[in-house]
């Protein structure tokens, strides 16, 4: 790359070196295909490493290991060779997870997106109840990016568990943080939406359809994430904002 | 070709490659001792863990360093031109300088194991050891390669840690890419899953070798030894080939 000698031709080449080459790489697929990177063994959840720690092995740029832990922690939901239910983690410890990466990252969305509409989407309604008050303490300290997790905790408190108090609960805190902020009416008017007698698909369309078109959110993966959630097309091909088909 | 290997063996011991290795083994094993000093509990364990995982990068910066500069210099200073102007082939300088770098890699991973050994039992380290030498086998041949492919040390070493980084980290980013909230239809995701699997054929299993479980998981079993040896002969192999091929287009 430094030199810009002329090359010797091809013809110059040995071609037992070429031989040999030929014969280990191929060799060598043969040998990694007998040791695949799959295999089945799924391993507890450990606690999330310190923000000191973290803040050390970044080499002072926690923002980036922030970044990194989301994925370490979403690589611990798909292990190698095997999904792990959510139903199965710990969610103490998956909680304490998300609030390490958000304290890291406070302006990061992801922790409060997996905690809402992953960790917070399975049938088990104290586990979704862990979820859902992680994000309510933590809407508190950024209203305006993180009303739509909590908006959508309400939802989920009152059409998935049935605790229509609890929503309101959440409802009433988007009300009373909603000054000063970029939230929306709609959002300020949870509390009516979740009193409204609408079935629960409706009101998720309603309450997605308005979060899409309010235009808050940018980032294509999320929206097509989020639309695949209104039309229960999760996995399917969508075109997000500014993407071309 | 043992004349060059001695030679290559006797540099890396004037460059005090040796030397640094060595003064690499005691910070970390400082490190281990104050990890484990912290530690409520297992602390020979996690003393064994902090010194194995920082000595085997030290040993492998050191040796990489080495092997790359070792081989830019020779171009630079005209030895190679010295040596490929005596009626021996080309290949016979590229194997002179490898076993010189593998006599080097054996002594690094003595050390290194023999510094582990306050922590983790003989047999073990003796295992860790063998499997840190067969790693820096691998990485010292591909230092030979980018070195006389790039003929520069910054490039050459850029490549070889972009080689070592992705070699390590290939299991756990193939890991990710199935994740069951990745969007496997995309056809831009589908092609980068496919092109991940493509490198990940080329590249060695790095993240096998020098594990630290068998450092600090008593009685650990210690099977995969002969498979990381025979990768590493095979890889090593077409390595060295792959630079007997770019040595003999150069000019020299």
């Amino acid at each position: 790359m430094a030199r810009s000698e002329p090359q010797r031709p091809w013809s110059r080449v040995p071609l037992a070196a070429v031989g040999i080459l030929a014969g280990a790489l191929t060799l060598h697929v043969l040998l990694h295909r007998a040791h695949p990177f799959v295999s089945p063994a799924a391993a507890d959840l450990g606690p999330p490493p310190s923000a000191g720690l973290v803040q050390a092995a970044s080499l002072g740029d926690p923002l980036a290991a922030a970044k990194l832990l989301n994925l370490v922690l979403q690589a611990h939901d798909n292990q190698p060779g095997l999904s792990v239910p959510f139903a199965s983690l710990d969610y103490a410890m998956v909680t304490r997870w998300l609030g390490r990466i958000l304290d890291l990252d406070p302006a990061g969305a992801y922790p409060l997106l997996a905690a809402s509409r992953l960790y917070g989407e399975i049938p088990d309604a104290a586990r979704v109840r862990v979820m859902l008050e992680f994000v309510h303490d933590r809407f508190t300290e950024n209203p305006s990016v993180r009303w739509p997790y909590l908006a959508h905790a309400a939802h989920v408190a009152r059409h998935r568990l049935s605790d229509p108090l609890l929503a309101r609960r959440y409802a009433a805190t988007l009300r009373r943080h909603a000054a000063g902020t970029t939230m929306p009416a709609w959002v300020r008017q949870m509390e009516v939406l979740l009193l409204a007698d609408m079935d629960e698909a409706a009101a998720a369309r309603v309450l997605l359809g308005a979060l899409l078109d309010s235009g808050q959110v940018n980032d294509p993966a999320e929206y097509r994430f989020l639309l695949s959630r209104i039309d229960g097309s999760f996995g399917r091909s969508t075109t997000a904002p500014g993407e071309a088909k | 070709m043992r004349t060059l290997a001695g030679a290559t063996l006797a540099e890396a011991i004037h460059s005090r490659v040796i030397a640094t290795a060595l003064l690499a083994a005691i910070a970390a094993a400082a490190a281990g001792m104050f990890a484990a000093s912290l530690a409520l509990t297992d602390g020979a364990g996690i003393g064994a863990a902090v010194q194995g995982w920082l000595a085997r990068i030290g040993a492998v910066f050191v040796l990489a360093t080495f092997a790359v500069s070792s081989v830019v210099r020779d171009t630079d200073d005209k030895g190679l031109e010295l040596v490929l102007s005596m009626p021996i082939p080309r290949s016979a300088y590229l194997l002179g300088k490898w076993a010189g770098m593998a006599l080097a890699a054996l002594a690094l991973a003595t050390l290194v194991a023999a510094s582990l050994l306050p922590h983790a039992a003989p047999r073990a380290a003796a295992a860790w050891g063998a499997s840190l030498f067969l790693e820096l086998i691998i990485v010292a041949s591909a230092g030979l390669l980018c070195a006389v492919t790039f003929a520069s040390v910054v490039g050459s070493l850029a490549a070889l840690a972009a080689f070592y980084s992705l070699a390590r980290t290939m299991a756990a980013m193939i890991a990710i890419g199935h994740g069951n909230v990745a969007p496997a239809d995309s056809p831009l995701f589908h092609a980068a899953t496919v092109g991940l699997h493509g490198i990940a054929a080329l590249l060695p299993r790095l993240d096998m070798y020098a594990p630290t479980a068998w450092l600090v998981t008593p009685g650990a079993e210690l099977h995969g030894l002969p498979n990381m040896a025979l990768q590493a002969a095979v890889y090593t192999i077409a390595l060295l080939a792959a630079a007997a091929i770019d040595l003999s287009r150069k000019s020299v």
